[in-house]
């Protein structure tokens, strides 16, 4: 079966919004209800502090960059917050690979994030110039440690 | 090397995405001279090069593909195959 005749293998996870303090970002969202699920993380890996939120609405990551890391500069620079979408997948190469079928590129591959425990992500840019994160199902991830 | 029109139309990709005057795009243009050629524009840049001419790069190509003479090789290999 196709992924066109049962869909793709996608789960919305959250939107991931840049700023430049997470710290002074927060109090807009707390007022719209929204509560920190955690304390924030680092990972130094991609550059990024991260926060993440729940409410009323998507579930949401608060990012902003580590010290001499300018890996959110451009999306900050140009206005925009809501920079990127993440959606869970069990396959991440194969979900990968149908979106650059459709035309997406590869922004950075797979790699291990501290903020999921070291299951990885990758980021793609679709045609339309959205940037989709993928993030690896817990239950794969668990499956490759145990080999 | 990539034809005339085709070189029109990289250099039209690369002036919509980088806000620059097309005339001014040359052998010397690239991401170190080009204030708005940041990480992000420089990935917009490729889809839109890949959409424009149906090719497709490899990650290991795009990390490359920093300067216009870079893609214009780039593109005249992946045309000719």
């Amino acid at each position: 079966m196709t992924p066109a005749e049962h869909g793709p293998d996608l789960t919305f996870h959250h939107l991931g919004v840049a700023c430049y303090e997470i710290q002074a970002e927060l109090a807009s969202w707390l007022v719209l209800g929204y509560r920190p699920e955690a304390e924030p993380f680092a990972d130094p890996a991609q550059g990024i502090r991260g926060l993440f939120l729940s409410g009323g609405g998507p579930r949401i990551e608060l990012l902003e960059a580590l010290p001499g890391s300018s890996v959110l500069e451009p999306w900050l620079r140009g206005g925009t917050k809501i920079y990127h979408h993440c959606y869970e997948t069990y396959d991440l190469e194969g979900e990968s690979q149908r979106l650059r079928g459709f035309g997406a590129a590869v922004a950075k591959p797979a790699i291990p994030a501290a903020a999921f425990g070291g299951r990885r992500v990758s980021f793609l840019m679709l045609p339309a110039k959205y940037l989709i994160e993928l993030l690896e199902s817990e239950t794969i991830s668990a499956g490759q440690a145990r080999g | 090397m990539i034809g005339a029109a085709d070189e029109v139309r990289l250099k039209q990709v690369l002036a919509e995405i980088f806000e620059l005057d097309p005339s001014t795009i040359d052998g010397t243009t690239s991401s170190d001279k080009v204030e708005r050629w940041d990480s992000l524009q420089h990935i917009s840049m490729i889809v839109s090069v890949e959409q424009e001419f149906g090719v497709r790069f490899s990650e290991e190509e795009m990390s490359e593909l920093l300067s216009f003479e870079r893609l214009r090789l780039a593109l005249a290999s992946k045309l000719t195959q």
